[in-house]
């Protein structure tokens, strides 16, 4: 039993180191013994390479360099970006910036899961700057064993062989001149430019309705103000809507200046043209009494109205063929034009027509 | 060069903030001419102050002031200050107040000749106006002119109806068929209006602008071809900071109005009440 003592006691040694230095989890770093330049990557191994481009340039101009890292194998932890800006080689060579400031610790690019990409803008500080330094890269290589410990490796990126040239003084650009239409160096002056032109809005729906019924409204007020005080103008209206009358009075006012009897036919004849037209009564020369049976038997006339539709016939004939005993021009012409106006307004005139 | 940027900033530093409009316009137009003095002998200057005098002309158009000669001068200042998108976008404002405007029409054009639409197709290519140039667009007050004539062809058929003489039938029929007339070419016109407001017009603000398929830089590109700054369409729909615009051809697609503190897209923003 003592003879195991030291084995035992060195086995429980190595175990409290492993404690201390890892916590629980074997696979994470521990911090005794991390060196500062630890990337922060874990897995079985990792390779890094670089690409430069262009490799020749002037001093000043920017170059492009992609530290590409690929994982071999399993991994834990993908690795950060490689903090280049704190090895002195580049420092003292180039001028360092950030191309994406917002996730400047992410890759820029993952072409696979195994790989990342981070990209850096470099500019030369010297035309003695003849390479891209190699970058190291320091992960943490977790262990199979549970009784051996993990251990970090260190690798290394070769570095990328440069040419730079001193910086060449390019002629200023010229500054184009500008060129446009004459019209275009006029504007409008004074306070005219400060109007304020609106376009034409339509009215809303509402208003659009109350402006379009509002004119006629207005007219329908002033007809019937108009026919409240003037009712005879009203009925004067009516008379005007027979065309026949409207021309029977019409020829009956341009009469000229004939003799009696040639005056009575007329009269006679534009009587009985009004009564053909209005009332569609027969014969082109009507007696009295064929007259006054039409508009009592077919047009339904009062008998008081037919018997003065033929006395005025009677009246006319007496004119043309007894004319020392009858009654005058003026007066016939007169009475047609009454007749007529009688005819018109009397409510069965308008059930005929 | 150093000493004339020192100046130009402090130049472009003293505007007031509450200047009077007509303050204002004193300003932008000693700026528009200043610039004109130096297009010659100091491009780079002259362009500054061309910047100054749009700026100016904005801030007018900002407090309200509205009108073809204000739009004409702003349309101006930016073509004369290289900001092609921001010229164009200020000529088709004035022509939306004044589409006759020969003035506006002729810089438009000039404008519209300076856009790059790359080869092949048509994609991208100003939009025809149909209007003919001859038609003259109704003026504010044709809906009062509208409503007088109509009004007046009431009046006359109410005379007709009383005194039954042909020649107010007449009066009555022409002036009513007039006012119909007028009130139809009325509607046609704020029908277009309407559309207008409804798709606002937008102008590319950036060289090689692509149409993708939707909001956001990981739908593919609708189409091959880039559009330029200077090209013109219209704002059917935006989400978030994305437009979808249709181009004259009827083109459709989607690209960034603002994205990493660049403007991509200018839109037609309805002008201010005075």
């Amino acid at each position: 039993m003592f003879r195991f003592r030291p084995l035992i006691v060195l086995v429980l040694l190595i175990g409290a180191a492993r404690g201390i230095a890892q916590g629980n989890d074997p696979d994470e770093p521990p911090l005794v013994g991390q060196p500062e330049d630890f990337n922060g990557a874990v897995g079985g191994s990792f390779q890094v390479s670089m690409r430069a481009r262009p490799t020749e340039l002037e001093v000043g101009e920017p170059l492009t360099l992609t530290i590409r890292i690929n994982a071999v194998g399993t991994w834990k932890t993908p690795p950060r970006r490689p903090r280049i800006a704190n090895l002195k080689a580049f420092k003292e060579r180039f001028q360092i910036e950030r191309i994406d400031k917002k996730k400047f610790d992410q890759p820029n690019r993952t072409p696979d899961r195994q790989t990342w990409e981070f990209d850096y803008q470099l500019r030369p500080l010297s035309e003695s700057v003849k390479s891209v330094p190699s970058v190291p890269f320091v992960y943490y290589k977790p262990s199979n064993n549970s009784v051996v410990p993990g251990r970090y490796e260190r690798t290394l990126a070769d570095g990328i062989p440069l040419t730079v040239k001193p910086r060449v003084e390019k002629p200023a650009i010229p500054v184009a001149p500008i060129q446009a239409p004459a019209a275009v160096f006029q504007i409008a002056q004074g306070p005219s430019v400060l109007r304020h032109q609106s376009i034409a809005r339509q009215p809303s729906a509402p208003m659009f309705a109350m402006l379009l019924l509002l004119p006629p409204a207005v007219c329908l007020g002033i007809v019937a103000f108009w026919r409240r005080l003037y009712p005879d103008a009203a009925r004067r209206v009516r008379i005007r809507q027979s065309q026949a009358a409207r021309h029977a009075l019409h020829a009956l006012q341009a009469l000229g200046p004939v003799s009696l009897d040639q005056r009575a036919y007329r009269v006679a004849h534009i009587a009985a043209g009004y009564l053909q037209q209005r009332l569609g009564m027969p014969g082109v020369e009507p007696t009295p009494a064929e007259v006054a049976l039409f508009l009592r038997q077919r047009a339904g006339a009062p008998d008081a109205l037919a018997g003065k539709a033929a006395e005025f016939f009677r009246a006319c004939d007496a004119a043309r063929f007894a004319p020392a005993s009858s009654t005058g021009a003026d007066e016939l012409a007169a009475t047609a034009k009454g007749l007529i106006l009688s005819l018109e307004t009397e409510s069965w005139s308008a059930q005929a027509s | 060069m150093v000493g004339a940027s020192v100046l130009i900033g402090l130049v472009l530093s003293v505007t007031p903030a509450e200047a009077s409009p007509d303050e204002l316009r004193v300003q932008a137009e000693a700026a528009f001419e200043a610039g004109v003095q130096q297009v010659a002998t100091a491009p780079d200057e002259a362009r500054q102050h061309f910047v100054r005098a749009a700026r100016l002309y904005d801030q007018l158009r900002t407090q309200g002031s509205a009108n073809a000669a204000l739009y004409c001068n702003l349309g101006n200042a930016y073509f004369l200050a290289n900001d092609l998108p921001h010229a164009i976008l200020a000529y088709r404002q004035g022509l939306r107040l004044a589409p006759n405007d020969h003035e506006l029409r002729r810089n438009l054009a000039y404008a519209r000749e300076e856009v790059k639409f790359p080869p092949p197709g048509v994609l991208g290519r100003a939009p025809v106006d149909h209007r003919p140039p001859w038609l003259p667009r109704l003026p504010a007050w044709a809906l009062f002119a509208a409503l007088a004539l109509y009004s007046l062809g009431c009046l006359a058929a109410m005379r007709w109806w009383m005194v039954r003489r042909g020649r107010w039938l007449l009066a009555a029929g022409g002036a009513l068929a007039g006012a119909g007339l007028l009130q139809g070419a009325l509607l046609y016109e704020m029908q277009e209006d309407r559309q207008v407001q409804r798709y606002p017009l937008v102008v590319i603000a950036e060289d090689g602008v692509l149409m993708r398929r939707g909001n956001g830089l990981t739908y593919e590109a609708r189409y091959q071809t880039t559009l330029n700054r200077g090209v013109e369409g219209r704002l059917l729909f935006q989400r978030g900071n994305w437009v979808q615009i249709e181009l004259s051809g009827g083109e459709v697609g989607w690209v960034p109005r603002q994205m990493d503190n660049k403007t991509y897209v200018l839109v037609d923003e309805p002008e201010p009440s005075p």
